[in-house]
């Protein structure tokens, strides 16, 4: 009789349990993707919330929770969720982790013809990456101000000209270069690096990674070495402002925008942010920084998403990423506006662009666009965690540490990470 | 009531070996092999990734660094740390109060702290503005920017942050010695010199042991000033074992490396600590 009693209560338990799930299944129950983002002057809490409120409004059974990435390094960041299983459903910046096996989804055949085919990377076999934008990469912005109090009349053009510059501005009592320190350590050598250095080892070898890959070239080629001593000559110059080290990124910024440097080295998104501020707008210009023997290109940086492989609603997180990269062109615009970056679907998306951004563009007219070496994506990625290194490396650079010896750790470090 | 005794042991022996002691196998498990924390497949590597432990000029760095934190803060937290609970083990009005204000860092978030500190070192920070409103401008440095000012800041932060902790230990020993002992040697002619060297001492020895091997520990783990203040630079001047741990885990994904360093950091504390232990019980007989 008991045994009656338990098998109706285990079916009439089974039955509703049935029912309620048969019911949440027609109500289409909403699901909840969450998505990983970090936030900058241009990419506020604001920005992330217009998205999701826009998306939710059009897609009320799909929640979108934002999980803000702390920490100067993402992929670290990325890393650190992943280990403890906590991995968020769509990543902004996933390159790092892609050619791992198992931790991003195959992406829809039918979402990626929607991108310019440039921009679709196999890694390791697997299209997990979906295209969100490409982005300038960095220029030299200069306060106005300063440079004609300093009787600088026009942009330098060549190595020798910057120089000259630097020495015009010394002498107007003006800190011609404002630098980032150890906090952030990417932002250390970032405007020299992606400016400069790229620019003269593209310029001698236009498959470096491929050869840096396959041990042809060393990272103590003369080129890297040569431009690295250059770099700290205008260090050891005095050109950089005195407490370069001690700025995050952000004081480093305010610190240019408020004028204790007439030059910073920086990103492509601070046109837009300069554009936007009532208080900055019109006072700053850009310029190509030199390169010291005269190499000429430019690189940009492809932007992706991902879908992670833990995802259990993985149509609902691609419908988001369709959504915000191209399906809502509207949203689409506003997503690239934000951050002054550039379209990758077959139907480009534009957008009116500020002053300071448009010169920033004009700039790169008739140069060559190169990849940066230490962004490339897919097969010919450099190991992850290298670009941390150099990153670590540079800032010795910076504070006077011997060039070629660091850059034989860089040989060491990079042996090791290819062989881990 | 043996056989009895032993379940009540038991749900405090599996927390313990669940969280304590797996974790510490698993480690060492995990530092012969060359896992990068994310696939699923790894190989054995046997003591491959010990023998590269000694050919890192990094490692060696950071546990220099480690070395320097942690013998500048111990001295300085627990020769501090004394000397504030001698000063407030005395009944008077404001004794409360100092002890809380000592003890306030403590209880603040690490991180939180860090970055009022960040400000306050910073090269254009409220330091270096109030140096210069001095006319101290010879004294104006930079304090976080530069490797060597920036382990002394580091240490500067973590002492603050850490000595009223301390201080309260010392406060609970110092009220456990008995007023007996400080009369008789009164009477027998005792300097409050010698009431601290013959008798206060003495009675706190157990208390110094367990703070020194505490700030001992503390700051061979060091980790979340460094990341918050440096990041481990400029370069990586700063960094110290527990920020190279990480750093060769999540950043290079180098697991099974740096299981390895974490290892050889367990084996370093736990050594050091027997050696203390020993080193008081010596000391207390």
């Amino acid at each position: 009789m008991r045994k009656k009693t338990r098998f109706a209560a285990l079916g009439a338990a089974a039955i509703l349990g049935s029912l309620f799930s048969m019911n949440a299944f027609a109500d289409n129950a909403p699901v909840t993707i969450s998505w990983a983002v970090f936030e900058t002057d241009n990419f506020t809490a604001d920005y992330y919330q217009h998205i999701i409120d826009t998306f939710e409004a059009d897609h009320p059974n799909i929640k979108i929770e934002k999980i803000l990435m702390a920490g100067d390094s993402r992929p670290q960041f990325l890393k650190t969720m992943l280990s403890a299983g906590n991995m968020p459903d769509i990543n902004i910046d996933p390159v790092d982790l892609a050619d791992i096996e198992g931790v991003y989804a195959e992406v829809p055949e039918e979402l990626l013809s929607k991108y310019e085919d440039s921009y679709i990377v196999t890694n390791n076999g697997s299209k997990n990456m979906i295209p969100a934008y490409t982005a300038l990469r960095s220029q030299v912005y200069y306060n106005k101000q300063q440079f004609a109090d300093a009787g600088i009349t026009k942009t330098p053009e060549t190595w020798d000209e910057f120089l000259e510059t630097c020495e015009k501005l010394t002498e107007a009592g003006f800190t011609p270069l404002m630098g980032v320190g150890a906090a952030d350590s990417w932002a250390t050598s970032f405007g020299y690096w992606s400016g400069v250095a790229n620019a003269e080892i593209e310029a001698v070898y236009p498959d470096f990674n491929q050869q840096v890959l396959a041990g042809e070239v060393s990272w103590t080629d003369p080129v890297i070495e040569n431009t690295l001593l250059k770099w700290q000559d205008l260090i050891n110059a005095g050109y950089y402002h005195k407490g370069s080290m001690s700025f995050s990124y952000t004081q480093a910024s305010a610190e240019f925008l408020s004028g204790s440097a007439a030059m910073f080295m920086d990103g492509a998104w601070t046109a837009t942010t300069i554009d936007s501020s009532e208080e900055y707008k019109d006072q700053f210009g850009a310029f190509m920084m030199p390169t010291p023997t005269g190499a000429k290109s430019y690189c940009t940086m492809p932007g992706y998403w991902a879908v992670s492989e833990t995802c259990e609603n993985k149509e609902a997180a691609f419908t988001f990423c369709e959504y915000v990269l191209g399906g809502n062109e509207d949203l689409y615009r506003y997503y690239l506006q934000a951050d002054g970056v550039y379209s990758v679907t077959k139907e480009p998306v534009t957008y009116e662009m500020g002053t300071l951004q448009t010169e920033f563009r004009n700039n790169y007219d008739g140069m060559d666009v190169v990849p940066e070496i230490t962004k490339v994506v897919g097969d010919y990625k450099l190991p992850s965690g290298f670009e941390d290194y150099t990153w670590k490396s540079l800032q010795n650079v910076f504070t006077g540490a011997d060039v070629m010896s660091e850059l034989e750790s860089w040989d060491t470090e990079f042996a090791r990470m290819l062989a881990g | 009531m043996k056989r009895k005794s032993i379940f009540f042991v038991v749900p405090a022996f599996l927390i313990y070996t669940i969280l304590l002691i797996v974790p510490i196998i698993g480690a060492f498990f995990l530092s012969l092999t060359d896992w990068n924390g994310i696939s699923a497949q790894f190989h054995f590597v046997g003591v491959k990734n010990y023998l590269a432990m000694l050919s890192d000029k990094r490692f060696f760095n950071a546990l220099g660094n480690t070395v320097k934190i942690t013998v500048c803060v111990c001295v300085v937290v627990n020769v501090g740390g004394l000397a504030l609970a001698i000063l407030l083990n005395q009944s008077g009005k404001l004794t409360k109060v100092f002890r809380s204000i000592f003890f306030l860092p403590y209880v603040l978030s690490t991180v939180a702290i860090s970055f009022v500190w960040m400000s306050i070192l910073s090269y254009t920070g409220i330091l270096n503005s109030f140096l210069e409103w001095a006319g101290l401008s010879g004294l104006v440095n930079d304090f976080i920017g530069n490797a060597h000012n920036a382990i002394i800041s580091i240490c500067v932060v973590e002492i603050w942050r850490t000595v009223g902790f301390y201080m309260v230990i010392y406060l609970a020993y110092l009220q456990t010695v008995p007023t007996e002992l400080y009369e008789a040697c009164m009477i027998d002619g005792g300097s409050p010199r010698q009431q601290f060297w013959y008798v206060t001492l003495p009675m706190i020895t157990p208390g110094i042991t367990i703070c020194v091997i505490m700030s001992i520990m503390t700051e061979m783990r060091q980790y979340d000033i460094v990341k918050v203040l440096t990041n481990g630079g400029p370069g990586y001047s700063t960094e110290t074992i527990a920020y190279n741990i990480v750093t060769q885990a999540f950043g290079n994904n180098m697991l099974g490396y740096s299981s390895a360093i974490a290892v050889f950091l367990f084996v370093l504390i736990a050594g050091i600590s027997v050696f203390q232990i020993k080193a008081s019980k010596r000391l207390e007989d």
